[in-house]
């Protein structure tokens, strides 16, 4: 819906209904704990993931693995992950067992229950902060779909290092809303990780896109510090580490002035402790200093002075307003931390093989609601660069948030309308659909604006778009390059070819007509052509005189 | 005299292989002092034509190309050349002549490792024979492949090959099928005042039904269409042998003309031989653009196509056109009149108007074009 429409429609609506108050998710499942939390998830588990019978399973290890990653990186430890699917019966019987296990700091025995036995129990929860989870309905969203689907609990293992080793088999009481301890077991021993199993029915396991494998394979892209051992039902990959740096904590950030709305600083203003609208701006925006704010209230007809609880809707879009005239500082983005480039190649060049790649990492921008964000874009050609169909191969688009991949929507995708924007042939991609070519996005951000609670596609806000399309233009002048280049070597084995297919036949012809040997006429000839262009392509030869041919005038 | 013959035969024939085999040893020299093999050709195209007007020659110029082995438009042609070379040193060897089209069968197969032939036709085979030639500066004949037979003779003229006569008057409706390789024919004995070189064979066949030969002193000669290279040849040898003029008569548009000048001139493509071939002294009797309103043909002609004036524009610019204005003037004139006219349509008179009135009247009146 455009943005005009939205305001006339939230117009309307508080004509008749007086403001609408936005209302956070964390209110919304207060609400809901109080019901039956199963109904609950029965109802909303399209938005939580487990839809579809791909889908499903790779939703439970998506957030298995998405906590891992977080616990390693908060703790400052290099993750080693074992990823393990096992199938369960028959192959038709839809019943696997998946296990994921990691080396993190483990969770301490006062937390463990809640961790994998309550909704909402996460540390992340509207925290202003860029992380892979958001919701913290993860871990305990899996152990409920693999009760609701089976009807047993999920076996957690937990070790600190520290000398207790907990295991324990948990389920939710969905009626309490509370975790079930089934049995509990603490032993001695230096052990550090967590380990999650739990068996799901109504699921499929596939290798092809959208699949666990493929969700575990981006995530290597993204997070080479990681080293990831998948086990399939058939096979068992070991995605190596490949740089050794934990990537830097990622610290809160205020929104920025320059991109607030004003239903954003409406409800800022009235979740504010602030005493003063001036004060209340100073504290809870970035960039907003005292100058900044006498230069507000001259743009504005109301008093700063007054509490931000008692700001309305006119008030609140006459600061907005102001924000937009005044010149700010760009935002922090310390809250901001990118793969890098260096490191996202190091990733491809691990994972792909291939002939050609390059990253660019953007400075950090804002999008409206002041939320700061910055865009990594790569490009991998060739090698095993590409989706690989029974057709031969297609073009990846792996897309992120915070590096955790998104594998499904992608059609409602920011990264997708970008990358559809691009007049590729200009780069001398004369086919972007049936290349060789995997095209990397990532956006990190404190807030990610997915279009659906789904959270698998990124919405198309303008800057967003803008910057993917920027680095892939940066991206592609040089992959231009690299594919002219790729052209005139294609150009130079194909000429090759041509000599190598006269040669015998031209040597035959002269033994005949001079008796010399044909072997040394063949080899003589040989060398030529390779002097001339090279056997591999590895240096550039002399560029070829090409001669007119003389005149085909025909006469008789 | 056979013997003479045989031994002169002999010694140009070792000249051919001769000159194959230093060519064959050049190339060889080069690829094993790996040097890029290559051989000078000839230009044969209008850019490295002059005409000298001295002589009424086509010229070829002095302008070399190289066909080089490491040159990927050329690697092809390179490679048929000496394929050629080499099968035509063994035709001399083995004392066997070929045709144009046997010499494409004979070389035609795949090369190694692909789907490609040595040759996929035989205008390939044809242009690079064209090529050999020039490059060694030897006849094609000389390298015992023969050029197509296409074009008769009729009239009084008694000749011998392959060690039998025949009477050229006594051949029915016919007349002798000029070979392609014409250097060992030769005449017994003729009676003629001129040789009437004609385009189309319809026309020949009426002028011999007419008995124009015999009522006018002549021998009669077809190309069936261009002259080929045997008919061009032979027509050549009885001129300079025999001292018989050469009257020329073809259709009057620009390709008649064009048929008319190579066999005056010399031929772009064969610029090379034209001493062996061109007659500068043959005249044009017809057919001309003034026939059109001295034999009242306006309503048998027919109407230039766009190619047709093109062609016609390309022709004034001819030198051998331009330097001529009777040329010049009848090619101006027929784009002018925006008409051609065939030989055949002088049959609108009557079957026998142009051999009992319309060449009769022109030949005897000399009313010639140059």
């Amino acid at each position: 819906m455009a943005q005009k429409e939205k305001q006339k429609l939230k117009a309307k609506v508080e004509e008749e209904e007086g403001p609408i108050k936005q209302v956070s998710a964390e209110e919304l499942f207060k609400e809901f704990r109080e019901v039956n939390v199963s109904q609950f998830f029965a109802k909303n588990k399209q938005y939580l993931g487990y839809v579809g019978k791909v889908k499903s399973l790779t939703t439970v290890i998506h957030e298995l693995v998405t906590n891992s990653l977080d616990a390693c990186e908060e703790a400052g430890i290099l993750p080693d992950l074992k990823v393990k699917v096992e199938q369960i019966g028959e192959k038709d019987a839809e019943h696997y067992k998946v296990t994921v296990e990691d080396n993190g700091p483990g969770i301490p025995e006062a937390n463990i229950e809640k961790v994998f036995g309550q909704l909402l129990a996460g540390t992340k929860f509207h925290r202003n902060i860029q992380l892979r989870g958001q919701q913290g309905i993860g871990a305990s969203g899996a152990v409920l779909f693999a009760q609701m689907t089976t009807g047993k609990p999920t076996y957690v293992k937990s070790g600190t290092g520290k000398g207790k080793i907990i295991e324990i088999h948990v389920m939710l009481d969905t009626k309490a809303g509370a975790p079930k301890i089934l049995d509990k077991k603490v032993q001695s021993g230096e052990w550090r990780g967590t380990l999650v199993s739990s068996e799901f029915k109504g699921v499929q396991y596939t290798k092809g896109q959208k699949g666990p494998y493929e969700y575990v394979r981006w995530t290597a892209a993204a997070n080479p510090h990681t080293k990831i051992k998948f086990k399939d039902p058939e096979n068992e990959v070991v995605f190596e580490r490949v740089v050794k740096e934990i990537p830097q904590r990622p610290v809160e950030s205020k929104p920025h002035p320059s991109g607030v709305e004003t239903h954003d600083l409406l409800e800022l203003a009235h979740h504010s402790t602030a005493h003063k609208v001036s004060s209340f701006l100073v504290n809870e925006l970035t960039r907003v200093s005292a100058d900044k704010v006498a230069e507000i209230q001259k743009l504005v007809n109301f008093d700063l002075g007054i509490s931000p609880k008692k700001i309305e809707w006119t008030q609140a879009e006459q600061l907005a307003q102001a924000f937009k005239k005044i010149k700010w500082m760009a935002p922090p983005a310390m809250g901001l931390i990118p793969i890098g480039e260096k490191t996202i190649e190091k990733a491809l060049k691990s994972l792909l093989q291939p002939e050609f790649v390059m990253a660019r990492t953007r400075e950090p921008r804002v999008y409206k609601g002041g939320i700061p964000f910055l865009i990594e874009v790569a490009i991998a050609y060739a090698g095993n660069a590409g989706r690989e169909t029974p057709e031969g191969k297609r073009a990846e688009l792996m897309r992120f948030a915070n590096r955790a991949p998104l594998l499904f929507d992608g059609g409602a995708c920011v990264t997708t309308a970008a990358m559809n924007s691009i007049e590729w042939k200009r780069y001398h991609v004369q086919d972007l659909e049936n290349e060789p070519i995997t095209i990397f996005v990532n956006l990190i951000s404190t807030h990610v604006p997915y279009t659906s609670a789904g959270k698998q596609s990124i919405a198309e806000e303008e800057e967003i778009y803008e910057e993917i399309r920027f680095a892939l233009m940066q991206i592609l002048r040089d992959l231009q390059i690299f594919l002219g280049g790729k052209r005139r070597a294609a150009e130079r084995e194909e000429k090759k070819k041509i000599f190598e297919k006269y040669i015998p036949e031209t040597a035959k012809a002269l033994t005949k007509l001079t008796g010399e040997k044909e072997e040394t006429l063949i080899k003589k000839l040989e060398k030529l052509v390779y002097d001339r262009f090279g056997k591999d392509f590895s240096k550039e030869p002399e560029e070829e005189k090409e001669e007119v041919e003389e005149g085909d005038v025909s006469e008789e | 005299m056979a013997t003479k013959k045989e031994k002169i035969e002999e010694k140009l024939d070792k000249e051919s292989v001769k000159k194959l085999e230093e060519f064959g040893a050049e190339l060889a020299g080069e690829i094993k002092k790996e040097e890029s093999p290559a051989f000078p050709l000839p230009i044969r195209a209008k850019s490295n034509i002059t005409f000298d007007e001295a002589k009424k020659l086509l010229v070829l110029g002095e302008k070399l190309a190289h066909r080089r082995f490491l040159n990927v438009a050329h690697t092809r042609k390179f490679m048929q050349s000496v394929l050629v070379a080499s099968a035509c040193k063994e035709y001399i060897e083995s004392g066997r002549t070929v045709g144009k089209r046997e010499l494409y069968y004979n070389l035609k197969h795949s090369l190694p490792n692909s789907k490609d032939n040595t040759f996929e036709d035989d205008i390939e085979s044809g242009g690079v024979l064209d090529d050999l030639e020039a490059s060694l500066d030897i006849l094609r004949e000389r390298l015992h492949v023969e050029a197509k037979s296409r074009g008769s003779i009729y009239g009084n003229i008694t000749l011998s090959q392959a060690g039998s006569d025949f009477d050229c008057s006594k051949l029915g409706r016919g007349g002798w099928a000029i070979p392609g390789f014409v250097e060992d024919v030769e005449v017994v004995n003729f009676k003629a005042d001129y040789i009437l070189a004609v385009e189309n064979d319809a026309m020949m066949s009426r002028l011999i039904q007419e008995k124009f030969w015999k009522e006018n002193n002549c021998l009669l000669v077809t190309g069936e269409g261009m002259f080929p290279r045997g008919v061009r040849r032979f027509i050549k040898i009885l001129n300079q042998k025999l001292k018989l003029p050469v009257i020329a008569f073809v259709d009057g548009d620009p390709y008649g003309f064009y048929i008319y000048s190579v066999l005056k001139y010399g031929s772009i493509e064969l610029a090379h031989l034209s001493d062996r071939y061109a007659v500068p002294n043959c005249s044009y009797v017809g057919m001309t653009m003034d026939d059109i309103d001295e034999y009242k043909l306006q309503n048998v002609t027919e109407r230039l196509k766009d190619v047709d004036v093109k062609r016609i524009n390309e022709e004034l610019e001819y030198p051998w056109f331009k330097a001529s204005k009777d040329w010049t003037r009848q090619l101006k004139l027929m784009k002018e009149k925006g008409v051609r006219i065939e030989q055949q349509a002088l049959a609108s008179k009557s079957l026998e108007f142009v051999a009992k009135k319309y060449l009769p009247e022109k030949i005897d009146g000399k009313k010639f074009l140059p």
